[in-house]
């Protein structure tokens, strides 16, 4: 490995007086200094004279450092080989190099630094994501209550209807096909088992990872008239006799109902409501959800999970007013009454059917 | 009439001076008026009472000088011109500024923004712009607060006790507060009195005035002249008459007299920005340009990402909302107050916080001579008897000069009683040196002198009973008194004579020799005015001393002797000897001016002392250091004319105020430059001003000291004012931003000191909170371009400005300095910045993101054990805020309610703000040096740092645990072991901070140490 000497060259004494500061800086470029001039002595590899006028280069590429006057003139050739020549170099151009503004040796700092920054980041989120598993959350505190949610999803949580204007509520039956379309009898009967109906479909590990997991059958039919299979109404938005899916957010290894069964009601939010919403329908009867889509084993595991879903089927509300309708679910393990987290086993909607 | 030369001169160039100077300023009319208020200066200085007769008065005055004014007259003037006081100056105090009031203002335009958007938006910015008023408020008061306990502190120091004056009215002798005296009053004098206003003399006994305050001169003014500052009659309000009684008649009152027309001189005098007000100025500049560029270039960013304008103005404002610092304010408020009462522990008392620092950054001190760096009083220093100098030393063994000599036998008996000056009663218990004396500087010089040796010169004195005497005068220039002896066989009168040394000779024809009286010849004559001339030179105030025994045969023991017919011989007396006094250095001044000098400090002396005095005075405090030659020197020493000298060579240079007057300011800044060494003397208060302001010129941080109401204008000017607390007049203690309670002049070199620790302390506080600022901004831009849940919010942001980090950035004002600060150059004004590129890059782009980093590792690391991996948080900020959203899901399946991840998002705050705070407890540790190892300076040496880190860990637990179940704060109860993911980064930041120091350390003024040093 070549080395620069303790002291660089020195040729015309007219550099002396070139002036540090004037010299055209582009990418890579030094200027050699007067300091060391004084000890005329050349390293090993260096092949002056060289050309005045014409600026020094100083390339550092990742095989090799080079130093060079004009386009092709290597003078001199270092391997960065390890890190003793980089520090080489470093010490050179504190000492024997009168390095000018050096924006690209800034600009290498900064590459190192934020290389190495961007490292350490990465180390310790690798290390941190080791802590967590693929399949279960580390906590799942702030799951304890798991909330309810309606489908059509919609901005405000508002189901609007303009019975004789298709538009409004295509996007609704467009969303409610989409989102009913893996309930399919054939897909379900294709990807999932039939369940014993009343208990919960726990798949333990038992010590060795046992996935995929398997999950129970939702049939689209379980919906009745709500499935929109065959139904020229339209879930019954042409007819202004709505259907609403309530779900129950996922929660992995949540037990609902703690093995007693469960069901959702809905009500109109007050007095007023109660009796603009009229009666109701719902499906699977009574609003029951079964225990045996319980527990989920996460999305990663359960791949075939399908939550059971409730539909409701609002008959005769009152038209062309704003109905509050709230619904909760009854089950033993989830409260219902979170001041803070209104949606914690329960959800609030708006159902408005506009008729001329 | 004439106007007062010297004046009218000054006044002169002062106006061109002026023009000169202001030429490039905006503001004209501030030109206009401070030029207006130099003419009305010189016009009123100029004034011709003096030269009226009593009858032209008593026309022009409308009084009478027998009856005075009647009550109705006196009444009717009084409520015409107002109360015979000086207006106390205005003083508004300059808060440090921060954007902070802006940032207030931006937050509601942001809320209005919000609001006019969407009427249920969250109050957040309202909070933050209330926060962010409250604080400006807050310290605003703290600083008021400040600055008036230093005011009482001032308070105390004037009398309490109104002046009173003896004034004829109605014919009637009425004894009123001066405040009520009014122009054509005729007053009546007592020895020990101050004079209540602007008087014309009348009639006089025996009464000389001291204008010490007014001209800085200790000596009473004595000469006629042309110029009424000089003028031996009118006299002027606030001078003191210590012998003697007169009678005169008041001509100016209030702010028209001399005192408190150089009183409206001082505060016409705007006060320049303090240099670390100039530097927060700057520090502000970078943090708001800073913001806006980043705020700016966020807000494109935002835009081209298809953001609402609305939405990204808001976050434009939230950018230039989060880069304020908040708490530094106080921080630096508390800071500076903190190094103020330890200063005014030291006898500095700092009256304007910012000028804490400017005494740190000060490069040239102009000291007034008398008082701050002598004692101002006249000390006997010299005698000359039996040919022969000795040294007078009165503070310590008094017989190191040889006292069996018959001829100090006489000469102590001369000085004894040749002197009118007597103790005031009552203070027996007194050392001598602190007795208080009724009479001059000279005369009280020398009775202590002689009480000193001789013991009771009070019994002397009436052993040796007087029996007539010719006060000094300035004519005559000597003083004589007759005495019968106190031998009972000796029945002659003694005549003893004091005066100016060739005056005194002049009435001589013998000289006494070793007791012997010896004829005057040519050789005693040659000593005599060797001995004179030497005296004079070391710039002390000589006196010479005669006696003659009247024979008893021509003068019996009834002879009666006349003073105004002079019926007694004044000529072919004995001379005795030689006295020379002088007012000499304080003990601690030569030491301070030493230190001064290592510290790169220069030291110009600006009296309106004699120039020999004044040289004297300099070679012996140092100022003129041993060595050095002024070009008067090297003139004799090769014995060529001055003009022949190579100014080169000389380092001192002794101006004059003539000399001064003739100079153009290119001549006075050449001076300033040329010279290391430089006295002025003979000085007036406007040449003050013109020095002081010529070293501004030289970017010089100018501080000034003075005591008397001459010097305050000059202390307004200066960079920073330092009155004496003891001796100062009020005037200058009002102009003065500090005050040196023990009037020592070593105390200022405390003051530098602790002023540069500040300066370098201050840098290591603002490094310190502004290293934060980039880990609390950096979650904003990465909410804004990743669409991450927001990591902190700016209630938490306010928290950490505000709570954790308040106490340990004030803690650092305790870091004790890495090296000798005083033997490096004070700081250079515009090079050397508080917060320079090195440091804001420092703080901003190394240490502030490494933090950012750690503490995004803390956040990640609470979503992704809750169920959110990072992958799944880009891009969710959308759905993540929507309300609406109740079932999101996260990375495992499982779905959130929109209050399920509001409170993870809270305890994302606290997460972020946990992992920030752990690693400002590393920013403060490795802030406590810029360049030494920590280990070098000591981990434990401060203790504050510590109770800074335990307030810190404390305030945090307090918020996470106590208050974490109060939803309006955002803070939620953090897992324990949250507590400690960002300490590898903590610990990272040490380490690379010791490796930064380490190169700064191993290559000075390398690549490394030009970027890495701040």
């Amino acid at each position: 490995m070549q080395r620069l000497g303790p002291s660089l060259w020195t040729w015309d004494s007219s550099w002396q007086q070139a002036p540090a500061t004037s010299l055209p800086l582009g990418v890579q470029k030094i200027l050699l200094g007067s300091a060391f001039t004084s000890k005329i002595k050349l390293g090993p590899g260096l092949d002056p004279p060289l050309v005045l006028g014409l600026p020094l280069q100083l390339k550092l590429a990742v095989s090799r450092v080079v130093l060079n006057q004009g386009p092709k003139k290597e003078i001199l050739v270092l391997l960065p080989l390890g890190v003793s020549s980089l520090l080489n170099l470093w010490v050179q151009l504190q000492g024997c190099l009168f390095l000018g503004t050096f924006p690209a040796f800034i600009l290498l700092f900064y590459l190192v630094f934020y290389g190495f920054l961007t490292a350490m980041f990465t180390l310790t989120m690798w290390v941190m994501l080791q802590t967590v598993s693929d399949h279960t959350p580390k906590y799942q505190d702030r799951l304890a209550t798991p909330g309810l949610m309606i489908r059509p999803k919609t901005e405000n949580l508002d189901v609007i209807v303009n019975v004789s204007d298709t538009e409004s509520w295509d996007q609704h039956v467009q969303k409610l096909n989409k989102f009913l379309e893996p309930y399919n009898d054939s897909i379900q009967a294709q990807k999932n088992d039939v369940c014993r109906p009343g208990r919960y479909y726990e798949q333990p590990d038992n010590g060795v990872l046992n996935y995929p997991k398997r999950a129970c059958q939702f049939n689209r039919t379980q919906l009745g008239d709500c499935s929109g299979i065959g139904d020229p109404t339209h879930y019954g938005y042409s007819t202004g006799q709505p259907c609403v899916f309530i779900k129950m957010n996922r929660v992995i290894n949540f037990y609902a109902g703690a093995n007693q069964s469960m069901n959702v009601t809905c009500v109109g939010k007050r007095d007023e409501d109660a009796e603009n919403l009229g009666s109701f329908v719902m499906f699977p009867a009574n609003g029951n959800i079964d225990l045996m889509y319980f527990p989920y084993y996460g999305k990663k595991f359960h791949v075939n999970y399908t939550q059971p879903l409730v539909a409701v089927k609002f008959l005769n509300v009152t038209p062309n007013v704003e109905v509050n309708v709230e619904c909760r679910i009854n089950a033993a393990n989830i409260a219902t009454d979170d001041e803070r987290d209104k949606f914690a086993g329960r959800v609030a909607f708006k159902l408005r059917i506009n008729k001329t | 009439a004439r106007r007062g030369t010297g004046t009218e001169d000054v006044g002169k160039t002062d106006t061109g001076d002026g023009k000169e100077k202001y030429r490039g300023l905006k503001d004209k009319r501030l030109e206009l008026k401070k030029n207006h208020q130099k003419e009305e200066l010189k016009k009123e200085v100029d004034l011709e009472d003096h030269k009226l007769s009593i009858k032209e008065l008593e026309r022009k005055y409308g009084t009478n000088i027998v009856t005075g004014l009647s009550s109705t007259q006196a009444a009717e003037l009084l409520a015409r011109n107002g109360p015979n006081a000086l207006t106390p100056p205005k003083e508004t105090p300059e808060i440090v500024k921060f954007p902070q009031a802006d940032g207030a203002i931006l937050c509601w335009i942001a809320y209005g923004i919000q609001y006019f958007n969407d009427k249920s938006s969250s109050l957040d910015s309202v909070y933050l712009g209330c926060v962010l008023a409250l604080v400006v408020i807050l310290t605003g008061i703290f600083a008021y607060y400040q600055e008036a306990k230093s005011t009482n502190i001032m308070a105390s120091f004037s009398k309490m006790i109104p002046q009173q004056a003896l004034v004829i009215r109605d014919s009637e002798k009425k004894t009123v507060p001066a405040e009520q005296l009014v122009v054509g009053d005729i007053v009546e004098i007592k020895g020990g009195d101050k004079i209540p206003a602007d008087i014309r003399l009348l009639s006089t006994q025996g009464c000389k005035v001291d204008n010490s305050s007014l001209t800085g001169n200790l000596t009473p003014s004595l000469r006629t002249h042309d110029n009424p500052l000089e003028a031996e009659n009118p006299w002027n309000k606030m001078s003191t008459s210590p012998v003697g009684t007169a009678t005169g008649m008041v001509i100016n009152t209030g702010d028209r007299t001399i005192i408190g027309q150089i009183a409206s001189l001082a505060s016409g005098v705007g006060h320049e920005k303090t240099p670390i007000a100039i530097e927060i100025e700057h520090f502000v500049h970078i943090v708001a340009g800073v913001a806006v560029s980043i705020g700016i270039l966020f807000f494109i960013i935002a835009v081209s990402m298809k953001y609402y304008v609305l939405d990204s103005i808001i976050f434009l404002i939230g950018i230039i909302v989060a880069n304020v610092p908040e708490g530094l304010l106080a921080t630096v408020t508390v800071t500076l107050s903190l190094t103020a009462k330890r200063m005014a522990k030291k006898n500095c008392l700092v009256k304007n916080l910012e000028a804490v620092e400017t005494l740190g950054s000060t490069s040239i001190i102009c000291s007034d001579k008398t008082g701050t760096l002598t004692q101002n009083r006249m000390t006997v220093a010299h005698l000359w008897f039996d040919n022969q100098i000795f040294v007078a030393d009165t503070s310590e063994d008094h017989s190191i000069f040889d006292q069996s000599s018959g001829t100090w036998a006489s000469l102590s008996k001369i000085i004894t009683l040749c002197n009118r000056a007597e103790f005031r009663p009552g203070q027996e218990s007194v050392p001598i040196m602190k007795k208080v004396v009724v009479g001059d500087a000279s005369e009280t010089a020398l009775l202590k002198f002689s009480e000193v040796i001789l013991g009771d010169v009070m019994e002397i004195r009436k052993r040796n009973r007087k029996v007539a005497e010719i006060p000094f005068n300035s004519t005559n220039k000597f003083q004589l008194s007759i005495h019968e002896t106190d031998d009972p066989s000796d029945k002659r009168f003694l005549m003893v004579m004091k005066g100016a040394p060739e005056r005194v000779l002049e009435k001589c024809s013998t000289i006494m020799v070793n007791g012997q009286e010896q004829p005057l010849d040519d050789s005693t004559a040659e000593a005599f005015h060797t001995a004179y001339m030497e005296l004079g030179g070391l710039g002390e105030r000589v006196l010479g001393f005669c006696h003659l025994y009247l024979p008893a045969d021509k003068f019996p023991e009834t002879y009666s002797f006349d003073v105004d017919t002079v019926n007694f011989p004044t000529s072919n007396l004995c001379f005795v000897g030689l006295l020379s006094m002088i007012d000499p250095p304080r003990s601690t001044v030569p030491d301070a001016v030493t230190k001064c000098r290592s510290a790169g400090i220069k030291v110009i002396m600006v009296t309106g002392d004699h120039p020999i005095t004044a040289k004297a005075i300099a070679k012996s405090v140092g100022i003129i250091s041993a060595n050095s030659e002024t070009v008067e020197d090297i003139a004799k020493r090769l014995n060529i004319p001055v003009e022949q000298v190579s100014k080169r060579d000389a380092k001192a240079a002794v101006v004059t105020g003539m000399e001064l007057k003739d100079m153009s300011p290119e001549q006075l800044d050449e001076l300033l430059t040329d010279y290391s060494e430089i006295v002025f003397a003979r000085t007036s208060p406007q040449q003050k001003l013109i020095i002081v302001e010529g070293c501004q010129r030289q970017d010089a941080v100018v501080a000034v000291t003075g005591d008397g109401v001459n010097d305050s204008p000059a202390l307004k000017k200066a960079d920073i004012g330092i009155a004496m607390g003891i001796a100062g007049s009020d005037a200058a203690k009002n102009a003065a931003d500090m005050v040196l309670l023990d009037d020592n002049f070593a105390s200022i070199v405390t003051g530098v000191e602790e002023g540069r620790l500040i300066f370098d302390n201050l840098k290591k506080t603002i490094a310190y909170t502004l290293t934060k600022n980039i880990a609390e901004l950096c979650p904003f831009l990465i909410y804004i371009i990743a669409g991450l849940p927001l990591p902190i919010g700016t209630i938490t942001i306010l928290f950490i400005d505000l709570g954790t980090d308040i106490i340990p950035s004030i803690a650092l004002a305790y870091e004790k300095a890495e090296s000798d600060i005083m033997n490096r150059k004070p700081r250079h004004k515009k090079k050397d910045r508080l917060v320079n590129a090195p440091l804001a890059i420092y703080s901003y782009l190394h240490i502030g993101l490494m933090q950012a980093l750690g503490a995004f590792v803390v956040y990640f690391t609470v979503y992704a054990q809750e169920g959110f991996r990072p992958s799944a948080l880009i891009n969710l900020r959308v759905e993540w805020e929507k309300d609406s959203v109740n079932d999101l899901e996260d990375s495992y399946g499982q779905e959130w309610t929109q209050y399920q991840r509001k409170y993870l998002e809270w305890t994302g705050y606290t997460a972020f703000f946990v992992g920030i705070m752990i690693q400002q407890i590393a920013d403060l540790i490795i802030r406590k040096t810029r360049r030494n190892s920590i280990f070098q300076q000591g981990l434990f040496r401060n203790k504050v740092i510590w109770v800074g880190i335990a307030s810190q860990i404390i305030i945090a637990l307090i918020l996470s645990y106590g208050l974490g179940s109060v939803s309006a704060l955002n803070f939620t109860m953090l897992r324990p072991q949250y507590w400690f993911v960002a300490v590898p980064h903590a610990i990272l930041i040490w380490v690379y901070d010791e490796v930064r120091k380490l190169f700064i350390r191993l290559y000075p003024g390398s690549w490394w140490d030009k970027n890495m040093y701040y």
